[in-house]
């Protein structure tokens, strides 16, 4: 080899430095190759999977022949013959052709010259190639990152399956995509229920779901990944009784690609299943990918299940820590709701409470402890127990009741904010008594149809020495028929709307109305501010409504529970 | 498939500033309570930039309280005017300082 020869490429493996992209180290290859080798021009054509050749770099003059001569070189395999001043060389590794290099000049080309592109053009594939390789692994990994960030973090398998669907379809290029997954319901029954992408449900929904057929059955048996080139072309396509391949109105497939989903405890969680009308299109890279994210869609779906699993524990550990109400309170009309936000997300921290004082007068709490699932819920649980101690004292009042909360919740380094608003009716006098810490005010509906924020003042939520003195008093003396609204934030508070709205909102949904019974204040109250959509927080709700001596009967008895 | 807050603590002299963006929950904060704890220590003043912060839940109110419960001053600086709405509906008006001190 000539001095120039080894000068080329000396200067090119120099020329790519870890970390330059593909076009940028084949760019310094053709700068290099005009140098050294005194060309005009010089080209390198990339082949993109289609078979369709991208110039992808080019130093000096136009590539002065036509197209065709470049297509020619890599349809044969063979450096172009026929010219003798261009010289176009197929780039190469083992048989895979991966496109061509390209060099012009006026001047002929020597045996030895051309010896040399050929030794520059297998360098050149081979580093391509590697180089190639690297960045699709470093798109890989650069993926699978974040779809695996984004999987850790959800906890709806809902929109985990539906995610883990769209990122693959998405990179696998394929046509359309499928999940199908194991669900246990409620009531113990296993289902499988499956997330589609890029096809509309109703391109599925005559099939039902993929059989135990030799097709699908290796992936929903954890086997492994099965990918075909064309599947109808495989073996064991078209063997299962009824169809005998796809059924009438399937989608096309052709190429095809399935991966079992497989948990820690190696049960099969489902199937990621791709196809595409045209064969051939799934490479071995998609196939490390769907493999890859796979691994986090499995550890996603544990996670949403032990979520839900932890939030069905919170629920219940929430319902039994709530009050069972008495049978009736005297003159005095009481209905509670508890709800559970809609995906059962939060969970825990909201209560109510009703106590009967020894002289006959009414307590009612509604409260929210900050937290989240079981350790909200058990909080709450003391939290309620504790006001309801400090409520039954003698000469208590509610304001009194609040700040000994604070003390006491202080001492025991509870460490979470709590918010309660707490009042006292006495039934013989209509006296109400309200006093608030951090939490929204009650909404009074008088029986003329005025409804009332009873937003007077407060004090500071409870639990973290905040609350320097006693919350303010709040009197009204209730005319029969009266109702008071209680209730936490989840009722009125929605991102979308500032807080005042909402506030208002339940105001306006009270006044100039008649109710029959609290329930039925409750029910009403529900619909208008969270209709059938629900609320992202959950709520407590607790409406008290007065039933006077003389109208008792008149305006709706006790309601007595079954 | 980006596009969650980020939040972020940096610490100047015995000033905590703590950057929350987005919608504070429950999420934001349990990434960020330990770090937060323990550089609270250290602080004397704890600034909350809020802003753009579209949504704060009881957590991110629980976040906000915890300096004060040590007996450290806290500013909410650029609260949205519902951001600022939900820290007073939870009493805290009187306890922090808004910065600005007015609703704009």
């Amino acid at each position: 080899m000539t001095l120039t020869g080894l000068g080329l490429l000396r200067d090119l493996l120099k020329a790519m430095p870890q970390g330059a992209s593909l076009a940028e180290v084949l760019r310094t290859v053709t700068d290099t190759v005009v140098v050294h080798l005194d060309t005009e021009g010089a080209g390198i054509w990339v082949r993109h999977e289609g078979g369709d050749l991208e110039l992808v770099a080019l130093t000096g003059t136009a590539f002065p022949r036509d197209p065709g001569v470049v297509s020619g070189v890599v349809h044969d395999r063979r450096p172009s013959t026929a010219e003798d001043s261009v010289v176009v060389h197929p780039l190469m590794v083992g048989d895979r052709i991966l496109g061509a290099m390209g060099l012009w000049r006026s001047a002929p080309w020597t045996a030895e010259e051309r010896a040399l592109v050929e030794a520059v053009a297998d360098a050149v594939a081979a580093a391509a190639d590697r180089r190639q390789a690297e960045e699709q692994t470093a798109l890989v990994l650069s993926t699978l990152n974040e779809i695996g960030r984004t999987l850790v973090a959800e906890l709806n398998l809902e929109r985990v399956v539906q995610i883990v669907t769209d990122a693959a379809t998405r990179l696998t290029g394929a046509a359309f995509g499928a999940f199908f997954y194991n669900v246990v319901n409620e009531r113990g029954e296993a289902l499988m229920l499956y997330t589609l992408s890029g096809a509309p449900r109703s391109a599925f929904e005559d099939f039902g779901l993929p059989r135990n057929t030799a097709v699908f059955g290796p992936t929903f048996a954890g086997e492994g990944t099965v990918r075909h080139y064309d599947v109808t072309a495989a073996a064991h396509y078209g063997q299962n009784p009824p169809h005998r391949g796809m059924p009438e109105g399937h989608l096309p497939v052709r190429s095809y690609l399935a991966v079992p989903v497989i948990a820690r405890s190696h049960e099969v969680l489902g199937g990621l299943f791709f196809g595409h009308p045209e064969p051939g299109q799934f490479t071995a890279t998609d196939e490390d990918l769907v493999e890859g994210i796979a691994g986090y869609a499995a550890v996603g779906i544990e996670n949403a299940r032990q979520f839900r699993e932890e939030q069905h524990i919170a629920l219940t550990l929430q319902r039994a820590l709530l009050p069972r109400l008495a049978d009736g309170y005297d003159r005095a009309d009481i209905a509670v709701r508890y709800l559970p936000s809609v995906e059962h997300a939060e969970v825990g921290g909201d209560w109510y409470d009703v106590a009967t004082l020894g002289d006959g007068r009414l307590a009612v709490t509604v409260g929210d402890v900050e937290g989240h699932s079981v350790e909200a819920a058990a909080r709450m649980g003391t939290v309620r127990h504790a006001l309801s101690v400090l409520t039954r004292r003698e000469e208590s009042t509610p304001a009194a009741a609040l700040w000994e909360l604070d003390r006491h919740l202080t001492q025991i380094d509870l460490r979470a904010l709590v918010t309660a608003v707490h009042a006292v009716f006495d039934p013989s006098t209509g006296s109400l008594q309200v006093a608030r810490a951090g939490h929204l005010p009650p909404v009074l509906l008088d029986p003329d149809g005025t409804a009332e924020l009873l937003d007077e003042g407060m004090a500071p939520a409870l639990g973290l020495r905040l609350v320097r003195r006693p919350p303010p008093l709040v009197h009204r003396t209730l005319a029969p028929g009266s109702a008071v609204v209680f209730y936490t934030d989840g009722l009125v508070e929605r991102p979308d709307r500032p807080l005042d709205e909402g506030l208002e909102l339940l105001r306006s949904a009270l006044a100039h109305r008649t109710f029959a019974s609290a329930e039925e204040v409750c029910d009403h109250v529900i619909d208008e501010l969270l209709g059938p959509r629900g609320s992202r927080d959950d709520v407590a709700l607790l409406v008290l409504r007065t039933v006077g001596a003389g109208h008792a009967l008149a305006a709706g008895e006790p309601r007595r529970r079954p | 498939v980006s596009g969650e807050p980020t939040s972020e603590l940096s610490a100047d002299g015995d000033t905590l500033t703590v950057t929350l963006r987005g919608e504070v929950d429950l999420l934001v904060v349990s990434r960020l309570r330990d770090a937060f704890e323990s550089a609270l220590a250290g602080a004397r003043t704890v600034v909350f930039d809020l802003t753009g912060v579209s949504f704060i839940d009881s957590s991110g109110l629980g976040l906000i309280a915890t300096p004060l419960s040590v007996d450290r001053e806290v500013i909410v600086r650029n609260p949205a005017p519902r951001i600022r709405m939900i820290i007073a509906s939870v009493g805290f008006a009187e306890v922090v300082e808004f910065d600005p001190a007015e609703a704009p």
